[in-house]
């Protein structure tokens, strides 16, 4: 029990992830229909194994930061006794994710490119 | 999968309220985290809900609380992009432009010393509209807390101080008619940002009972 406790607090993640953030969200949002906070968090940690843990304290605020923005729209649905906030993409939200994904592309392969010089741009 | 009980639901949500998480739309999106997380924990320990919930709190309860800071941090950075976003569009300027020439062509008409009286009474003036929106608002639609309309609060009070601000330095500023155009600006900037205030707080309070359906007070 503990253990698994410690283990919900335990947030090792990179601060190399953090400027990632929001296009992780962006993406997951962009490959379902809607998602809610909890559901994210899991999401992440099952598709990565574990390796990217996101806290509520970070994933929360960057949801209402893109909802303020517009890029998301929220939805309140009642499921299993409680209220439960869902989150999806606008129009512009999935345009934002395009433009996000690219970047994000652009990042890794100029990063490959410094990390592993035999790697050339083109 | 163990799913919580309504009762249980109550339980986490009294907790948190009795935290200092006041706000709905905060604690509602709380909830549903808590009670996932407990839901999980319970599923993959055997554990009763009690004791979950008493080594999860000993766990997480300052990262729940340092999480209520910022969402309500969030919700004021909300209000002051979304004010500052309007006042640049073109209705708020034409509004600031109308009000700019009709303040002027009236101040023409009345004398010194019956516009130091007029002006030292407009900040309460201009208090008085948007508290009227958002009491009525309040009390017809009877929405909850929400954090997004009660930090509202907090620029009222902004303006407020501004509005008094500005109040006294035209009322130390008015010697003669010649100054008057200036007197007209703060009067136009005055009632443009009550405008938009009340605008926005609208704005809000549509916004929440358009979201948040199922929530009453």
């Amino acid at each position: 029990m503990h253990k698994n406790i410690m283990y919900i607090c335990f947030m090792a993640n990179s601060k190399l992830y953090k400027g990632s953030l929001v296009t992780i969200i962006l993406k997951l949002l962009n490959e379902s229909d809607k998602m809610y906070g909890y559901e994210i968090t899991q999401k992440v940690k099952e598709l990565t194994k574990g390796e990217l843990k996101i806290t509520e304290g970070a994933l929360y605020p960057a949801l209402h930061k893109l909802e303020a923005e517009g890029l998301l729209e929220v939805e309140v649905k009642k499921v299993d006794n409680r209220l439960r906030k869902y989150y999806k993409l606008t129009q512009e939200g999935n345009k934002e994710t395009i433009s996000k994904l690219e970047e994000l592309q652009e990042y890794i392969k100029t990063m490959q490119v410094l990390v592993n010089p035999k790697v050339s741009l083109e | 999968m163990v799913r919580l009980e309504k009762e249980q639901i109550y339980f986490i949500e009294n907790y948190l309220e009795n935290s200092d998480i006041l706000y709905a739309d905060i604690r509602m999106e709380m909830i549903d985290h808590v009670a996932s997380e407990i839901e999980q924990l319970i599923n993959s320990n055997n554990l009763g809900f009690y004791e979950t919930f008493k080594f999860y709190m000993v766990h997480n309860k300052a990262t729940v609380l340092d999480n209520n800071k910022q969402f309500i941090k969030g919700a004021d950075k909300t209000i002051l992009k979304r004010l500052w976003v309007e006042l640049i569009k073109l209705p708020i300027l034409l509004i600031f432009c109308a009000v700019l020439f009709l303040s002027y062509k009236w101040l023409l008409t009345i004398d010194v010393e019956a516009l130091k009286d007029i002006i030292s009474v407009f900040p309460i003036l201009s208090i008085v509209p948007f508290c009227t929106v958002y009491v009525i608002a309040l009390t017809i639609y009877k929405i909850p807390r929400f954090s997004g309309v009660e930090r509202l609060a907090f620029v009222y009070l902004m303006c407020f101080q501004l509005f008094n601000f500005l109040s006294s330095f035209s009322s130390f500023y008015i010697q003669s008619k010649s100054n008057f155009f200036i007197v007209a600006i703060i009067m136009a900037m005055m009632v443009t940002l009550s405008v938009l205030i009340i605008k926005i707080t609208l704005q809000i309070i549509n916004q929440y009972r358009n979201d948040y359906k199922f929530m009453t007070s």
